[in-house]
């Protein structure tokens, strides 16, 4: 009924899963062998296709289980990003999969980020992002309001803080980024897009919500530490953060300009990160202010990357718990 | 919901409890819920990127949906359990089967 090699196949895979051969099971083997009982040979391989029958439909179960769990899963997640994923729109049969997966899982970051904020910031930030999209689409230079600012930037940053807690070494943090953003060349938020210094120069705040807004602008400026004044319009943003300020416009920044500019924001804007690194940051800041004027350059994910690795976390946090509202002591560190 | 476990299933995952804790959704807390179901995470079978993504989206996940990622992390460690169950049970019945057929080829051999 069964072959000699078949037997010792189903012998061989049985091994492995009933642990050492029963001493007893080849003692028998080699008798039968010696008598040529054939009666035995197939019982025996009755025997060990049976077992093998049995245990292999376990397996599939419990690949079953496994598949089950998977998809409800996979389903709740789904239907956490709902919004998220319909105004993103990936095109997944553009995307390899495991950059689609990472673009995902950088998504679900942006959605915790978001839905963390209070529902009056959600909507600051939904109109920040529809701003932000027309820029990317049409162009035009729509600026954010001060709230759609702070609730954009926190979601932004967020999002960064959470890859740079996954990733914290920078060559991989740069990976990751790198990954993102071509999973995002097929999404409606190309990252490419995002970082184009047409996009960058509407998330900076407008003058006119300053104005409009003076006690919103002074608390704002006050949590980083920076002293402004309101008494007469537009609000005048004390010295030496106003230096700093006006010295990043000039368009080559070094020397005794540079350092008051690495002062300032060691001082207010980053005060946990270390001096080479707030200079480093200064660098990549400065570049950005250029970009905006000299357009149509852009920031690269590599430069992203950089900026965020180089900020300390805490000074993110910091920024980021200052965008939100969620500390009242913010400026006691600056 | 598309796993298929029964109704049954996800009703006796949700009797079983860590020590100290209630395991029926309506007694807990969604502070609960979500730690009950970050404790389950390590040893669900379902692939990394999927674990990303619950970790992630668990802090801001309306109850319901902590309801349905719970029941769906019990319902697969009991289901896995009693797989293992029954995978042992089976390699016990295989052994012991074994053991008595080759008891009788050998007797044969020694007469």
């Amino acid at each position: 009924m069964f072959g000699i090699d078949t037997i010792s196949k189903a012998i061989d895979t049985s091994k492995e899963v009933l642990g050492k051969i029963l001493p007893s099971l080849s003692e028998a083997w080699n008798a039968a062998k010696e008598t040529k009982d054939k009666g035995f040979l197939d019982r025996i391989g009755m025997f060990f296709s049976k077992f093998k029958e049995e245990y292999d439909k376990l397996g599939k179960e419990k690949e079953q289980i496994s598949q089950d769990a998977q998809d409800a899963a996979k389903q709740t997640t789904e239907q956490a990003m709902t919004g998220a994923t319909a105004a993103v729109k990936l095109d997944e049969s553009k995307v390899e999969k495991t950059d689609a997966d990472a673009y995902k899982e950088a998504l679900a970051s942006g959605v915790a980020s978001l839905k963390s904020l209070s529902p009056e910031q959600q909507a600051f930030a939904g109109k920040g992002f529809d701003k932000v999209k027309k820029a990317m689409k049409e162009g035009g230079e729509d600026h954010l309001d001060l709230d759609e600012f702070k609730a954009v930037a926190a979601t932004g940053l967020s999002t960064l803080k959470a890859l740079k807690t996954k990733y914290p070494d920078k060559e991989k943090l740069t990976a990751a980024l790198t990954q993102i953003s071509k999973a995002s060349d097929s999404s409606e938020y190309p990252v490419a897009g995002l970082l184009k210094a047409s996009v960058l120069k509407v998330l900076k705040p407008s003058v006119g919500d300053m104005i409009s807004s003076p006690l919103k602008a002074k608390a704002f400026a006050e949590a980083f530490g920076i002293e402004i004044s309101i008494n007469l319009l537009p609000p005048t943003i004390e010295s030496p953060f106003k230096d700093a300020m006006v010295l990043m416009k000039e368009k080559e920044l070094a020397g005794d300009n540079k350092a008051k500019v690495v002062e300032a924001y060691g001082k207010y804007i980053i005060p946990h990160t270390n001096k080479t690194d707030v200079n480093k940051v200064v660098q990549v800041v400065d570049f950005v202010h250029n970009i905006v004027i000299t357009q149509p350059e852009q920031l690269s994910t590599d430069q992203m990357a950089e900026l965020v690795s180089l900020v300390d976390s805490e000074d993110l946090d910091r920024i980021i718990a200052i965008f939100t509202g969620k500390t009242e002591n913010a400026a006691n560190v600056a | 919901m598309s796993h298929n476990y029964g109704d049954a299933k996800i009703l006796s995952a949700r009797q079983q409890s860590l020590p100290g804790q209630t395991s029926l959704p309506h007694l807990m807390t969604i502070t609960d819920k979500k730690n009950r179901i970050l404790s389950l995470l390590p040893t669900s079978t379902i692939d990394q990127h999927t674990k990303t993504m619950v970790e992630t989206l668990l802090p801001v996940m309306e109850e319901a949906q902590l309801d349905a990622l719970f029941d769906t992390f019990m319902g697969e460690k009991s289901a896995l359990e009693k797989n293992e169950e029954k995978r042992q049970r089976v390699e016990l019945k295989y052994k012991v089967m074994a053991e008595k057929l080759a008891q009788i080829e050998i007797n044969k051999f020694k007469k």
